[in-house]
């Protein structure tokens, strides 16, 4: 079949049919790196829609269209779009046997990186007034190196023309069982999508698939998500199944979002985060993994606890991440981010991938680097215990003071690195310390005497300044400072009165 | 995790080691579909024949399609001298077509309410191993009437019940001089037996992988799902 490229007036011809949806087909074309959509049956919205999506600038990460096709009567039947060369289908690298057959080496690591870049195309799609709709599995393509593209980009909503399709398990709550074509769908909505294809790239699975523990048979995929029967949930009866990986193998961040997507997000769209806070969130997310020393291609979140896929092993629960034809990839990889911390001067990082590989620190590459390396990573639980204590209990001026006192000079460009502002956190401490001394010792002196006393309430009130009114270090004092307080009222009332 | 399994252990017990290998890398969801297929001796011939390059086509269609291939689970029952599991539920990957060869009666009521059976287990499997599952397909190919008296008539009531109740899709596939009456009988009012024209197997088994390849791959509500069109192999009934 020969249809005209209504941008250049070209013929282009149709080759075979990759793949069929349920608006059109897929083509081949004989112009080398396109595709061709045709509709089923071309509607006088298609060509109305296909061109305001023409007249937009293009999104990047997204198959744009680049041009209208025509029949040989001039009705626009489909359009050209580019294609995507060697991705898959998020469908395929999110089944574990899957990828162990078509991506062997598309490890946690890549999988977290094509989720973050997934969520930057939704961000930028949102940005641009663009509404998804349609975001499920089936439309995301995944390339080698975890890079995101979106197809299908004619079903997307644009203003004045609506998204009229949606998939099972990925419409938000409030959307399923809607008239899809006659209703403008939110932000909000892509962003449950969004949660749960982040949900299914990462563990493997739906987020409200489950052991059905209720009565009769288990609902489907939708049913479940409209009554918030996520598992994990105590008062759910979907139970998390004995092969499911649960949130808990994942960083807090991200737990913390998938909480707010699904359960505070559940009937409040306007609580789920946005495509940019999963962006952020996978970012942080990303610099956290580690790889496990236990296996070469076990990616795991240095802050949730031991490799979660070394005791799916041990459980005879098979492995998620099958061997890359060359096992230490994922080392170099991991190495290779060293090499960049160490060329940015990024100390903070040189630090975390130290301590967490042990497995390069024999490899020669990082010898001349190997001492400075050994003190930062002997300094990174001191900084780390100092960052959570200025974030947790910023008024324990003793154990922030002690903290900074063990830091030796890699350890202090390292905390300046991790914050600014822990030095100054770190005077101030040592300030506040004194005046505690101080107080303490007014207060062990007694307040038999005027001077006493009077020296008890000048340490208290130089105290109450620093730490504030009711702070909980001064408690101690207080009943004395104030009795001392009274006695020298009433010696002053003595003199004068 | 453990602390989430259920605590009598029940869902461990549930499993055999191979059940832990097909569902521990594979929580896609299920579509269950078994054949019960007429093997009686009335069948032999190009009959059979062209069954069994029909059932050979159909696993290469859609092992040649990878999450079909992970999302189809195919079970076979013959019913020819008595009732046969040719093959039991395992994902079509693994599917090594039978040789079917056709002798004897034709018990299909029997072979019916053990096929309804097996469904049943492996929906009882799939809930414990939590993978979500679609309806299932019951699919009945036959060129006689049942030889097990009124055998039927209780798979015919479980069949209807199923398919109000939507938890099951019954198709009756009459060949030859099949007994349309009685498989109108056994089918759902909602959707009388088809014919098949000659031993057309393999369109038949055409039809049924591009379905298949669809259902495995719709999200949206099977009762929805636009099939291919049925024309070229089978008409209704006149």
């Amino acid at each position: 079949m020969i249809l005209t490229d209504r941008a250049t007036g070209q013929p282009v011809a149709m080759g075979r049919s990759l793949a069929e949806g349920g608006e059109g087909r897929i083509h081949l074309t004989d112009r080398p790196g396109f595709l061709a959509k045709l509709y089923h049956r071309p509607l006088p919205g298609h060509a109305a829609k296909l061109a305001a999506l023409l007249a937009l600038p293009p999104v990047p990460g997204v198959a744009w269209p680049v041009s209208s096709l025509a029949g040989a009567t001039g009705e626009i039947v489909g359009f050209l779009m580019p294609e995507i060369a060697d991705a898959l289908p998020l469908t395929i690298l999110a089944s574990p046997r899957l990828r162990a057959q078509m991506a062997p080496g598309f490890t946690w690591f890549y999988l977290h990186a094509a989720a973050l870049d997934l969520a930057r195309i939704v961000a930028r799609l949102h940005n641009a007034g663009i509404v998804i709709g349609d975001l499920k599995p089936e439309n995301v393509l995944i390339d080698a190196r975890g890079r995101a593209c979106l197809v299908d980009a004619d079903s997307m909503q644009l203003p004045g023309h609506r998204c009229t399709v949606g998939a099972e398990g990925f419409l938000a709550p409030e959307m399923i069982g809607a008239d899809l074509a006659g209703i403008d769908r939110r932000a909000a909505q892509d962003g449950f999508a969004l949660g749960a294809l982040v949900h299914v790239l990462l563990l493997g699975h739906h987020p409200f698939a489950g052991v059905w523990r209720g009565p009769g048979d288990p609902p489907g995929l939708d049913a479940l998500v409209k009554a918030g029967h996520l598992p994990g949930l105590a008062v759910s009866p979907n139970r998390l199944g004995p092969f499911a990986a649960g949130p808990n193998i994942l960083h807090p961040v991200l737990r913390g979002l998938i909480r707010r997507c699904f359960v505070d997000g559940h009937r409040h769209p306007e609580q789920r985060p946005g495509a940019a806070d999963w962006a952020e969130a996978l970012q942080a997310a990303l610099a956290d993994l580690v790889l496990c020393d236990a296996a070469p291609t076990h990616f795991r979140a240095a802050s949730a606890g031991p490799c979660p896929w070394c005791a799916r092993a041990d459980r005879q629960q098979g492995q998620p991440f099958a061997p890359p034809p060359d096992p230490s990839t994922p080392l170099r990889l991991m190495a290779g981010e060293l090499q960049r911390a160490l060329a940015a001067g990024d100390l903070p990082r040189q630090a975390f991938l130290w301590a967490h590989h042990p497995m390069l620190h024999d490899d020669t590459a990082f010898g001349p680097q190997r001492p400075a390396l050994d003190g930062l990573a002997a300094m990174l639980p001191v900084v780390e215990r100092l960052v959570s204590l200025s974030r947790r209990a910023p008024d324990d001026a003793e154990a922030l003071a002690l903290a900074w006192r063990k830091l030796d000079d890699a350890g202090i460009a390292l905390a300046r690195a991790v914050d600014a502002g822990l030095p100054d956190r770190a005077v101030e401490a040592e300030r506040k310390l004194d005046l505690l001394a101080a107080l303490r010792q007014a207060f062990a002196e007694g307040i038999e005497v005027p001077e006493q006393a009077l020296a008890l309430r000048h340490a208290y009130e130089a105290a109450r300044t620093a730490f504030g009114e009711g702070n909980r270090f001064l408690r101690p004092y207080a009943g004395r400072a104030a009795q001392a307080i009274r006695r020298l009222d009433a010696l002053s009332r003595g003199d004068f009165g | 995790m453990s602390d989430k399994r259920d605590p009598t252990g029940a869902i461990d017990a549930e499993f055999t080691e191979v059940d832990v290998a097909a569902f521990a890398d594979n929580l896609e969801t299920r579509c269950p579909v078994v054949l019960v297929l007429d093997t009686s001796a009335s069948m032999d011939g190009p009959a059979i024949a062209e069954l069994n390059d029909g059932l050979a086509a159909f696993q290469a269609e859609v092992a040649d399609d990878p999450l079909a291939r992970l999302r189809l689970d195919l079970a076979i029952v013959t019913c020819g001298g008595g009732i046969g599991v040719a093959k039991s539920f395992s994902p079509i990957e693994d599917f090594v077509p039978p040789l079917l060869e056709a002798a004897g009666d034709t018990p299909l009521g029997g072979a019916l309410l053990v096929a309804l059976d097996m469904l049943e287990a492996r929906k009882r499997l799939y809930r414990e191993a939590g993978v979500p599952y679609h309806r299932p397909w019951l699919f009945l190919i036959s060129d006689g009437a049942p030889t097990d008296g009124e055998l039927w008539r209780e798979a015919a009531a479980a069949i209807l019940a199923g398919e109000t109740g939507r938890k099951l899709s019954f198709f009756a596939i009459g060949v030859g001089g099949a007994d349309f009456a009685l498989l109108a009988q056994i089918s759902p009012p909602s959707r009388p037996p088809l014919k098949l024209q000659g031993v057309r197997f393999g369109a038949l088994f055409r039809w049924l992988s591009s379905s298949m390849r669809r259902l495995s791959t719709a999200r949206i509500d099977p009762d929805h799902l636009e099939l291919p069109p049925v024309d070229g192999w089978a008409a209704p009934r006149p």
